[in-house]
């Protein structure tokens, strides 16, 4: 298997966030369009049903580095939230707390990101904690 | 002119074209299509006799020399559909007749005529069309000649040195090459075919535009590989020309349904009628929209509701589960057959899956828990007060769903047990055949049910007719329990014995689904129901 | 790494001995499947004078899939996005296993040479050249001049 560049990965990442191919459950497109270096993301994600986070939309910053996707991107809640893994005077998603981003593999994607957060709210040990009030942001 | 009007007709079936070729040509007719012909009932409406016999009408089997309507129109001036189902090999099969017939016209092999369809979308019109005035022009640009002739043969090579320009390996022994004369190995040109099997689109050489011939494509990638191209080709034909062409839209059903008069389509909106077609896998689906049946609906209403379902997944998400705990003793419970009158296994308490209160108190055949009560005294805002309203009737929709699934599955079940007896103690498949035709009375009953509350749900709570479509509702739902608990006998042997029972509910239920889908389509027709999004 | 497939040998070693003039494609030396590219604006177009980067890769199944190529210059051209992603036929529906790194290079090169506004990818700069064609073109050398000169 070949390495695909940096830069073609992003391309196929953004392309599949604009033609809207990926899951419902989150999104994810280009902080600047003009931004040639596709470095800085923005993501949403749905909060899961059957817990706290159920019907709030979160929104992430991500930034995709010069290393990327060797090294995983780094992703930090705009979005009040009470989580584990999320620092809560930043919002940074903490890699050595977080599985994804502490065993990140070159396959993974920013999709995969979004959505293992997701799967991180729906946890039986994080569904029902306390949340900040919605709207509110770091 | 060398051919006569009626080869002209395209098969692409342009709007104005109002008759197919394929119905025209009798010899097309139902001796090859034998089991397209006996669901190629067609719907009959009668809107001065709003009782007339809407059901009976679909599984009539209609006689094969049937007359042709006038214009599709019955006397009353209530559309009607005449359709064939086929499938794509079918399609693909009809056009090789067709080649039979057009090819004197072109004095061509037909290998070249397949690849000059292909190219013009299967559009015989307009290949005809541009073949009479420019022949060359047409067999150049379909990739049929080459604009100079350098006299290289056609087909497998075999030299032992040859190097290949798209590898750049040089070991390859086996090569292909078209007059053209860019020959390339074997191996790169089947992986070159492969994908581009799957596309439907005229194949050409790597190196210039001329064009691989079905029998071509089979010596480079093995035999019947042109079949998977011509079946894509179809395929993409058929998305092309969706104004006469439909895909089953149920799982895994391969049929499409080709629609000869579809100027009458236009007609069905006016009696709120919908222009409902049956594959031959018994899959009843709507030809306007695409969608299943959506009877007592029509497609505004179907459209309007599915919108507003979309909108609110996020909150409906908790009405899809199949689990649920016991009201009494809480044991989980899963929902494993149509039937919604639950016996706990653990306590024996029966309750209603839907309203999850005691089955005692839904009484004999009425049925309180399809009735959407306003909670009068909450005096919560009217927004939030519709939000419930509508995913009261969007749980009642998705329970219906549901059951429907499981009584499928179960169906199939029964059956299965049904023939092993049939094996065993000599029952004539004739005999076997009520319980088939209940299980599709079950479904089609059930799709009516669920479809029926998006039509309570714009319908006007306060209008006589709107109590009567509930009452009527409350009915069917009767009925449809009735016959689903049936299907839950394990006993093959006691199946067969209850013979006349399965009968007469299933009957019950079709007579209860006829007169509840003409009562929501009396709704619709009088302007009680009004699907609008909010 | 996977051995490098001879017919990508063999384009690699084309584009040194044999180059095309006014392009240039390196491969990167720890990816061979990546190239580095430059592109000249041809003659009498707006885009003259200038030199633009490209990034071009040869994905797993090249040649039967088609390479990626991006502009990394900043260019204002109706089938080029502000990402640098570029709308050509044969880069797309229009590719043939027998089209070569250089070739594509070549209609990369000519599609500076004839934009074509009636199929444009960036939308805004493609109405621009449709109603004021003037203006587009000093806009286009404008660019050139400001992201694209030669030193």
């Amino acid at each position: 298997m070949s390495k695909i560049p940096r830069s073609f990965r992003l391309l196929e990442e953004l392309e599949k966030g604009e033609k809207g191919m990926g899951p419902e459950s989150c999104s994810y497109g280009l902080a600047d369009n003009d931004d040639i270096t596709m470095t800085h993301w923005n993501g949403t994600i749905l909060g899961p049903p059957h817990s706290n986070h159920e019907n709030r939309i979160y929104f992430v910053a991500l930034v995709c580095g010069e290393e990327y996707p060797d090294q995983p991107p780094q992703i930090r809640f705009l979005s009040k939230i009470n989580l584990p893994c999320v620092n809560q005077t930043t919002g940074d998603v903490q890699a050595s707390s977080f599985n994804t981003l502490k065993n990140w593999k070159r396959s993974y994607t920013m999709e995969t990101l979004l959505l293992d957060l997701r799967k991180e709210m729906a946890l039986p040990a994080n569904k029902k904690l306390p949340q900040p009030a919605e709207g509110t942001t770091f | 002119m060398v051919y006569s009007a009626k080869m002209l007709n395209d098969l692409s079936g342009d709007e104005d074209s109002v008759e197919l070729e394929f119905e025209s040509d009798s010899e097309f007719n139902d001796d090859e299509y034998g089991e397209g012909s006996d669901t190629s009932d067609e719907l009959l409406y009668k809107n001065d006799k709003k009782k007339t016999d809407y059901l009976d009408s679909i599984n009539q089997k209609e006689s094969l020399d049937r007359k042709p309507l006038e214009n599709g129109y019955e006397n009353d001036g209530v559309p009607r559909l005449t359709y064939n189902c086929l499938t794509t090999d079918q399609i693909y099969d009809l056009v090789l007749l067709r080649l039979d017939r057009i090819q004197p016209i072109f004095d061509c092999p037909y290998g070249d005529i397949i690849v000059m369809l292909q190219k013009y979308g299967w559009s015989e019109e307009r290949l005809l069309e541009d073949w009479t005035e420019f022949e060359d022009k047409v067999l150049i640009s379909c990739g049929l000649k080459v604009a100079k002739q350098i006299g290289c043969s056609r087909g497998l090579q075999n030299h032992p040195d040859f190097l290949c320009h798209i590898c750049c390996e040089s070991n390859k022994r086996k090569s292909f090459r078209l007059e053209c004369g860019h020959e390339y190995c074997l191996e790169c040109y089947q992986h070159y075919i492969k994908d581009k099997l799957l596309e439907g689109k005229v194949i050409t050489c790597m190196g210039c535009s001329l064009a691989l011939k079905n029998c071509d494509i089979d010596a480079i990638a093995g035999e019947n590989s042109s079949q998977v191209l011509m079946r894509s080709s179809i395929k993409g034909f058929i998305q092309k020309h969706s104004n006469h062409y439909k895909w089953c839209p149920f799982v895994d059903c391969n049929c499409v349904i080709q629609v000869n008069n579809i100027s009458t389509l236009s007609e069905f909106p006016r009696f709120h009628l919908s222009p409902y077609v049956v594959c031959k896998n018994h899959h009843r689906f709507c030809f306007k929209c695409g969608l299943e049946s959506h009877a007592p609906g029509d497609c505004q209403v179907a459209e309007v509701w599915v919108k507003m379902a979309q909108m609110e997944s996020a909150n409906l998400n908790w009405v899809l589960k199949n689990t649920k705990e016991c009201p009494k003793c809480g044991v989980n419970i899963e929902k494993n057959g149509g039937c919604n009158h639950m016996t706990c296994q653990s306590c024996d308490y029966e309750f209603c899956w839907i309203c999850e209160l005691c089955w005692k108190g839904h009484g004999g055949g009425y049925y309180e828990c399809t009735r959407f009560k306003k909670d009068e005294n909450n005096g919560a805002p009217e927004t939030k007060n519709s939000l419930r309203k509508y995913t009261f009737y969007y749980k009642l929709f998705s329970e219906h769903e549901n059951s429907a699934k499981l009584d499928w599955a179960l169906g199939l079940a029964v059956e299965q047990k049904v023939k092993a007896l049939q094996e065993n103690i000599g029952l004539s498949w004739i005999e076997t055949q009520f319980l088939p035709e209940s299980i599709r009375a079950l479904i089609e009953g059930r799709t009516t049910l669920k479809w029926s509350f998006p039509v309570a749900f714009y319908s006007d709570p306060s209008h006589n007719l709107t109590k009567i479509f509930v009452d009527n509702q409350a009915l069917l739902v009767g009925a449809v329990e009735s016959l689903s608990q049936l299907l839950q006998v394990k006993e093959p042997q006691d199946i067969i014995n209850r013979k006349l029972e399965f009968f007469n509910k299933a009957k019950f239920v079709e007579s209860r689904n006829k007169a509840l889908s003409e009562c929501g389509r009396d709704l619709l027709c009088k302007g009680i129901c009004i699907a609008r999004t909010t | 790494m996977a051995s490098l497939p001879k017919r990508i040998i063999k384009e690699t070693e084309r584009l040194v001995s044999d180059p095309v003039p006014g392009i240039t494609a390196i491969p990167h030396e720890e990816n061979l499947r990546y190239f580095q590219v430059t592109v000249e604006g041809p003659e009498q177009s707006p885009y003259e004078n200038g030199v633009f980067n490209l990034e071009l890769f040869l994905p797993d199944d090249y040649p039967m899939e088609a390479p990626k190529v991006r502009f990394l210059t900043k260019i204002y051209h109706p089938n080029i996005d502000r990402l640098g992603r570029i709308c050509l036929d044969v880069l797309k529906n229009n590719w043939s296993p027998a089209l070569q790194i250089r070739t594509v290079l070549l209609s990369v090169q000519a599609l500076l040479a004839s934009p074509n506004p009636n199929d444009p990818l960036a939308n805004d700069v493609a109405e621009e050249w449709l109603q004021n064609e003037d203006n587009a073109i000093a806009k286009a050398r404008e660019w050139t001049n400001m992201y694209a000169s030669k030193q």
